[in-house]
């Protein structure tokens, strides 16, 4: 067996060349400015609002000149025998009606459109869900010891009884408010009236998809919202007894716990933009298309039904 | 006494006897056998085995022949039950001119077999490659009914298919990840192949398991005269290869046992070490590298017995350290299969073969991180699947018109979707989370290749499919049928059905063959995968005419196929399961994906060529494929990515003169199908459902309930897919110098890969770009392309 010696040739690449090129936009169809509609509507409203933008086509200079916002819209809410039309808020911009003029009903199917001088026109209907009770608020501490300080933290979650019958979308969440009797620097010299205080939860994400859920593949079942953690306080060993308690660093502290049961157009709105958004700029991602139930338009007009149930923190 | 031999029927008697390559003594599967004045023969099995059973005669003479080999001529007196075993002459050049007097190779005219591509290995190692590295499946990619996916992939898409309705297996083993380097590269080292076959439909009653196709490897046995050896030096990987005897034969009395060892292995990590050394300071090692690792050993017991072991290993490791802070991340995946199968002639009719299995695909990803002096954390995830099987098939030859097959397969798969281990030395905290799923599928099956008279040619089966585990048991009939009628002895038109019925699922909503791909079993969430086939076909062999005409066999097809319960991930679902692996809750896959159907239907056109100076083929697909799911594009039909009108694929190997081959492929294809922004727009959402503001103090004055959250969206248009890529072509031009000696031969090959250096698209992607002079940005489309033009060179040196 001869031995051979092996050659080894150095490669010299031929030129690369830009392996990123621009496209000309034309390939692409141009999609024209359209409306866009977002409003979600329940009976617990104090306030009925709508919010009217408009898209670009994604391949222009995006230029600010031209904002999102649309001012000049008019914007109607009908119930089938009567109609409210809704005025600008320049502050909050967006369109706004008081309740007491068209109240929202469990049931009740409504019809908003959107006009702009321009001609564009978009419509959308929304029916309201029934409430849904919440069964149970579950408050789970633990408690690490480390040295001479013991940390306990406090998570909720809660449960509810899904309809058998129907298929049912939920969104939830809840906070936890208290008395503040306690301002590191009181104004003017005066002692204050204790003030509520708020803090929203933050409940674990369900996979994907916030803090929304469907009833698929679990019909009629009891349900979970994910836990979220409600506070956590550190006692030291030369704390008073009391302070092994959340209401001595919160007083009066109560836990809401809101259960949305929304129309399955909300729901698919919702998740399709939470998962566009964490998609973000991969090619290889399938991408998210998101859905929308405004004819003519895009965006999302849903409406829901919200109940609550609070928990007492002692 | 005339009269009473016309009323007793003729004696029967059987010849059997195995078909090896001159000198290795490599056992040759395919070649043919048959009679020379009647359309009347058999093919030998996997392991070259053949029996052909004919009425007593004086004399027959028997015509055995396989491409790429001379063929052999032999007449025998036939009184009685005979033991043939030929060897024949591995084919060259100089024959040729004897071998054309004959058909050199099984006419496409003469199966009831349809749809099914086989590729002679030598050509696959004629043809040009990216970076040199011979690649056995971008090689069936250039087959009419087999589409690449993105650029430089060697995933399979059959029949509007995706790589996961694949079945490849590798010596009865399958494969579950056929990619290296994220789908650059296939596993499949071709210096340890000894054929490949793949299935596209029509589909024989013994192959079961996926909806698409059957890709069939069958690894080389290793040579018994004497020890051989091969090596290869590419661009980016060697290779290595060693085979012989076990045992020294005597003359007469040839080895009874050889052995192949092939490994290969990519040097990308040691090129790239001091580079990425010295970019970082020597702060950071990082590198990345596969090999592979085939082995066979086989052992003849006795004249009616004989042992095969075989393996193959191989892994993709990725490693990134940071010296200064001590934080190590590594991802590595691979396959490990092996094999060790018992053939057993009971009789000169009946052959049987008995097999062990084992498979496993592990994909791994482990990170070390050095919180502070003391404390570390540590994250190890994997995920995978292991099979043990075992599978009997009997191969049984009672008269020439039938060739009966039956037999049965069982294996436990074991799904591990996820096992986590996460450990944390400052909270003294180790947490494993391992998911394991155990479950059993079977398959029972039995089939006919039934010759009736010169004309008519059957192969019927049925195959009865099981699954039981995960709180679900199946057990599904599988009807298989294939007919051909021969026109003539050169013409023939073939009709097929089948069902398949699949039970494992692979989670890819990438479709460029990532190792995150992960196998999961059938559950009572996920319902097992179905589809069915019909195709009518003609096929043709050219048997006159002059060197270019002859040998070429003409086969055209058409298909439909209709696809049930496959699964795709939800939009915007992500692929791997443990982007957050402290979540409370455990994922649960089945609810990131998304059940529906899909429909594929074609014309394919191949004229191919396999053998003499000038081979190749010329393919063209014509061919729509839908999907439609309830959850995906608001449930209308659409165009998955990989639909593809129009694809042709060229490919033409010459050998000049007996030291230069010149070998050219040209390929088009319709671009993909993909989703691409058409605006953009805000989306404003309603948030957790509390809104409250504060006075100047801080404290709240005010809850009410809905406050509005803006996030910038991207509007797709009205539907799915709507955007057509460009198409995409490409030209690869190899040459290959041969240097031929008694005792060694070498080979020098100098290749370009998009030898015109086209920029087909990779991927498409809106980005803003600068403007000079302080302008604003502007948003336009990018096309990415991967490959310009890639020249290689590589030289190969066996003896």
């Amino acid at each position: 067996m001869k031995t051979i010696p092996y050659l080894f040739t150095l490669l010299v690449m031929a030129a690369c060349g830009n392996l990123r090129n621009e496209v000309d936009p034309s390939i692409l169809s141009a999609g024209g400015e359209k409306l866009v509609v977002n409003s979600y509507i329940s009976p617990q409203d104090t306030l009925l609002t709508v919010k009217v933008s408009r898209s670009k086509p994604a391949l222009v200079e995006p230029s600010e000149a031209v904002p999102f916002v649309v001012e000049n819209a008019t914007v109607t809410l009908s119930d089938g025998s009567k109609m409210v039309v809704f005025s600008y808020n320049s502050t909050q911009q967006f369109y706004q009606a008081r309740v007491a003029l068209m109240p929202i009903r469990t049931g009740q199917t409504y019809t908003l459109t959107a006009s702009t001088p321009d001609g564009k026109r978009v419509s959308a209907q929304a029916t309201v869900p029934k409430p849904i009770p919440i069964s149970a608020i579950t408050l789970d501490s633990t408690v690490t010891t480390t040295g001479s300080s013991k940390t306990k933290s406090y998570r909720v979650s809660f449960v509810w009884e899904d309809p058998a019958t129907e298929t049912n979308f939920y969104q939830y969440g809840g906070y936890l408010q208290w008395k503040d009797s306690k301002f590191t620097y009181p104004i003017g010299g005066q002692s204050e009236a204790p003030v509520p205080n708020i803090s929203v939860l933050q409940f674990n994400r369900d996979r994907a998809t916030g803090n929304l859920l469907s009833d698929d593949r679990q019909q009629g079942s009891l349900l979970t919202s994910q836990s979220a953690g409600v506070a956590t306080i550190i006692v030291q060993k030369s704390d008073p007894k009391a302070a092994e308690y959340v209401t001595y660093t919160y007083p009066g502290a109560l836990v809401v716990a809101q259960l949305l049961n929304t129309e399955e157009s909300f729901y698919r709105y919702t998740n399709a933009v939470f998962r566009q958004r964490q998609v973000g700029n991969s090619p290889f991602a399938e991408p998210v298309l998101i859905p929308s139930n405004i004819v003519g338009g895009l965006g999302c007009f849903a409406a829901y039904n919200r109940t609550e149930k609070v928990l007492v923190l002692k | 006494m005339f009269t009473s031999v016309q009323a007793q029927a003729p004696n029967r008697f059987t010849i059997s006897g195995y078909i090896r390559e001159a000198g290795t003594r490599e056992a040759l599967l395919g070649a043919t056998i048959r009679l020379a004045n009647r359309p009347i023969g058999a093919q030998t099995n996997t392991f070259g085995f053949y029996s052909i059973t004919l009425p007593e005669a004086d004399s027959v003479t028997l015509l055995f022949s396989l491409v790429g080999y001379g063929p052999q001529t032999r007449t025998l007196a036939f009184r009685q039950n005979q033991t043939l075993s030929i060897d024949l002459m591995p084919g060259q050049q100089l024959n040729e001119v004897v071998i054309s007097e004959k058909r050199g190779q099984a006419p496409v005219s003469d199966s009831p077999q349809m749809s099914q591509i086989d590729l002679p290995i030598v050509q696959i190692k004629k043809i040009p490659a990216l970076l040199g590295e011979k690649d056995v499946l971008k090689v069936l990619q250039l087959m009419p009914g087999v589409q690449k996916g993105s650029e430089g992939q060697s995933g399979l898409y059959v029949r509007g298919g995706g790589p996961d309705q694949n079945l490849i297996v590798l010596d009865d083993a399958v494969v579950y990840n056929a990619s290296h380097l994220f789908g650059f590269f296939s596993v499949f080292n071709g210096d340890a192949l000894k054929s490949v076959e793949l299935t596209k439909g029509g589909f024989p009653a013994r192959f079961g398991g996926r909806l698409s196709s059957v890709l069939d490897l069958t690894m080389k046995d290793g040579a018994r005269d004497k020890i051989h050896g091969e090596v290869g030096i590419g661009l980016i990987a060697s290779r290595l290869l060693v085979e012989g005897p076990l045992d020294k034969g005597k003359a007469g009395k040839p080895s009874r046992s050889s052995f192949i060892i092939s490994a290969r292995r990519t040097y990308l990590d040691i090129i790239a070490a001091p580079i990425v050394k010295a970019q970082t300071n020597g702060e950071t090692t990082a590198g990345y590298y596969f090999y592979d690792l085939n082995a066979k050993l086989n052992y003849d017991l006795g004249p009616r017995d004989r042992i095969y072991v075989s393996g193959y290993f191989g892994r993709d490791k990725f490693y990134a350290n940071d010296n200064t802070n001590g934080t190590s991340v590594g991802l590595g995946w691979g396959n490990a299969t092996g094999t060790v199968r018992w053939n057993h002639q009971f009789s000169q009719k009946l052959f049987a073969n008995t097999s062990l299995i084992f498979s496993n695909y592990q994909f791994d990803i482990s990170a070390n991180q050095l919180i502070d002096s003391q404390n570390r954390f540590v994250l190890d995830y994997t995920s995978g699947i292991r099979d043990f099987s075992v599978k009997h098939d009997l191969d049984f030859y009672p008269t020439p018109a039938h060739a009966l097959r039956f037999g049965g397969q069982l294996t436990a798969h074991r799904f591990t979707p996820s096992a986590i281990v996460l450990q944390n030395n400052s909270l003294a905290n180790i947490r494993k989370e391992v998911d394991q799923i155990d479950v059993l599928e079977g398959g029972i099956y039995a089939e006919d290749t039934w010759k009736p008279d010169d004309h008519w040619r059957v192969n019927g089966g049925l195959r009865l499919s099981s699954f039981t585990g995960a709180g679900v048991a199946y057990v599904r009939p599988e009807p298989r049928l294939s007919m051909g009628y021969m026109i003539r002895p050169d013409l023939s038109v073939k009709a097929s059905y089948a069902l398949m019925n699949q039970y494992v699922h692979l989670l890819s909503n990438t479709g460029i063959g990532l190792p995150t791909d992960l196998w999961v079993p059938t559950t009572n969430l996920v319902k097992p995968q179905q589809s069915q086939q019909v195709a009518v076909g003609v096929a043709k062999d050219f048997t006159g005419g002059g060197t270019f005409t002859k040998g070429l066999a003409l086969t055209v097809e058409g298909y439909y196929k209709r696809m049930d319960n496959i699964i795709n991930y939800r939009e915007g679902a992500s692929f791997l399961l443990i982007d957050d692996p402290t979540s409370a809750r455990r994922v649960r896959w089945e609810d990131n994906v998304t059940v529906g159907r899909g429909w594929s239907y074609g014309a394919e056109v191949l004229l191919q060529k396999k053998e003499g100076r000038f081979s190749g083929w010329v393919g063209y697909t014509l061919s729509w494929t839908q999907w439609q799911f309830d959850e995906l594009n608001n449930g209308k039909p659409f165009f998955p990515r990989y639909d593809r009108r129009h694809d042709i694929s060229v490919v033409g190997i010459y050998d000049l003169s007996p030291r230069i081959t010149l070998s050219a492929t040209w390929v088009y294809g319709t671009g993909q199908a993909l989703t691409v922004p058409t605006a953009r727009y805000r989306a404003y959402g309603l948030s957790n459902g509390v809104d409250y503001t504060r006075n100047d103090q801080g404290a709240v004055t005010n809850v009410q309930s809905t406050l509005y959250t803006n996030t910038g969206v991207r509007d797709f248009g009205p539907e799915k897919n709507t955007f057509r890529a460009e198409p995409y072509h490409r030209l690869d031009l190899g040459v290959q110098l041969h240097r031929k000696r008694p005792s060694h031969e070498s080979v020098w090959e100098f290749s370009a890969y998009n030898a015109y250096n086209r920029r087909n698209p990779f991927f498409y992607n809106i980005e803003s770009k600068r403007q000079p002079n302080n302008q604003p940005d502007v948003t336009v489309l990018y096309k990415y392309s991967v490959f310009p033009i890639v020249p290689s060179v590589s030289y190969s040196y066996k003896f």
